[in-house]
C-alpha cells in the first residue's frame, strides 16, 4: 500500500502474504531461523548431525551427544513445535532456582491457570505438584526468553507443558490432532 | 522466411525452467537445506509422525527412569503471529544467504508490492536465463520486457528473423 504526500511516498509492507508463490518455502526457512534461536546453534548442530552424514529424524550420532544437553528431541510442524527435555535432579534444581529468582511465587499461584488438557480423565491428567508445575513454567520461561519479541513469542495460553517425574507417571501431549499419553 | 512479410519471429531461447518450480519441502536425496526436524515432510504423513515421535521418545537413553529425581518435560507451543511479524528487510538478507540475489529480491518484492521492484527483480532473474518468457507475461512492464528481450537475444546470437 502506497501513501503519497507531495513528492514523498512511503510503501507500507506488512508481513508475509500467505498463499503466494514461495510463501511456504519462505515460511519454512524463517521457521528454521526461529528453531535455531530456540535450540541454540550447538544443540541444533547436534540434532541435525554433521553435513556429510545428517541424522535421521530424532536420532543422534552417539549417546554422548544425546546426553550433552537437556534438550533431547525437537519437532516443528509448520508453526507448532514440540520439544522434549530430560533433566537430572541438579539441572532441574538450577533451572528452578533461576526461574524462581526472576518470578518468585510465595503464594503458590503458579498452579492456578496451569494448562492441563481436559480430554483425559482426571486421574490421567498431570498431577499439579508444586515442583512439577514450577519446572514446567520454568522451561516455558526459558524458551520464551530465547525468542526476541520482534520476531515472535510464545503464549502460555497456547502452550501445553507436560512433566513426567516420580510424582507424575504419565507424559501427555497432542500432535497434529490426536492426543497421546 | 519471415523477412518477406517483414514480420519478426522470435524464438524462445531460455529453457523453460520456471524459477519457482523447485521442491518446496525437504525430500530425501535433495540438497539437505532443511534439517530433519522440520515437518511436514514427504517422509512422514501426520499419523506416522506421531508414531515416530513416540518411538523417538522411547529410544532415548533411560528416558523413563526417575529413580534419582530426573524429570522429563515435553513442551508444546505455537510461534505466535509469525506471518505478520516477518520483517521483509531481514527476510531479504536471510534469503540472500542461500539463493541468488535476484531471487531473494523477487521473493521479497512479491510480498511488498511496488511494481517496479518486482519488475526489476524479475528482469534480473530473466537475464540469468532461468525464467521462461511465458512466465513473465503480465508481471513485467513493457519497457523492461523489451530491454530483457534485447539483452537475451544479443547474448544468444540474434534470432530476430528466425524461422518459426
Amino acid at each position: 500500500m502506497t501513501i503519497t504526500y507531495k513528492d514523498m511516498s512511503h510503501i507500507n509492507g506488512y508481513g508475509l502474504i500467505r498463499g503466494l508463490q514461495f510463501a511456504s518455502f519462505i515460511f519454512q526457512f524463517y521457521g528454521l531461523v526461529l528453531d535455531l534461536l530456540l535450540l541454540g546453534l550447538n544443540r541444533a548442530a547436534d540434532l541435525a548431525g554433521p553435513p556429510h552424514l545428517p541424522n535421521q529424524f530424532l536420532t543422534f550420532t552417539d549417546q554422548a551427544t544425546e546426553q550433552a544437553s537437556p534438550i533431547r528431541l525437537y519437532c516443528r510442524y509448520v508453526d507448532r513445535f514440540h520439544m522434549l527435555f530430560r533433566f537430572t535432579h541438579e539441572e532441574a534444581r538450577d533451572l528452578l532456582q533461576r526461574f524462581l529468582t526472576e518470578h518468585p511465587d510465595p503464594n503458590n499461584e503458579n498452579i492456578v491457570g496451569y494448562n492441563n488438557k481436559k480430554c483425559w480423565p482426571v486421574d490421567s491428567r498431570m498431577r499439579l505438584m508444586k515442583r512439577d508445575v514450577n519446572l514446567g513454567r520454568a522451561v516455558f520461561w526459558e524458551l520464551k526468553n530465547r525468542l526476541p519479541p520482534a520476531l515472535t513469542t510464545l503464549q502460555w495460553e497456547d502452550s501445553f507443558v507436560s512433566v513426567y517425574s516420580k510424582d507424575n507417571p504419565n507424559l501427555l501431549f497432542a500432535m497434529c490432532g490426536p492426543y497421546v499419553e | 522466411m519471415s523477412e518477406r512479410t517483414g514480420r519478426h519471429t522470435v524464438h524462445r531461447t531460455c529453457t523453460p525452467n520456471r524459477a519457482y518450480s523447485f521442491s518446496l519441502l525437504p525430500t530425501p536425496g535433495r540438497s539437505h537445506l532443511f534439517p530433519n526436524w522440520i515437518k511436514p515432510s514427504d517422509d512422514e504423513p501426520p499419523p506416522l509422525l506421531v508414531y515416530k515421535w513416540c518411538q523417538g521418545i522411547n529410544n532415548l537413553t533411560d528416558i523413563w527412569d526417575t529413580s534419582a529425581g530426573q524429570s522429563v518435560v515435553l513442551l508444546e507451543s505455537v510461534f505466535d503471529r509469525v506471518y505478520e511479524k516477518i520483517d521483509l528487510t531481514l527476510l531479504n538478507r536471510l534469503l540472500r544467504l542461500i539463493v541468488d540475489y535476484n531471487l531473494a529480491e523477487y521473493m521479497t518484492a512479491k510480498n511488498n508490492g511496488p511494481r517496479m521492484r518486482q519488475c526489476a527483480a524479475l528482469c534480473g532473474i530473466a537475464r540469468l536465463g532461468i525464467v521462461a518468457w511465458g512466465a513473465l507475461d503480465g508481471e513485467v512492464c513493457d519497457t523492461c520486457r523489451l530491454d530483457v528481450l534485447l539483452t537475451t537475444l544479443l547474448c544468444h546470437g540474434g534470432l530476430l528473423h528466425g524461422a518459426q
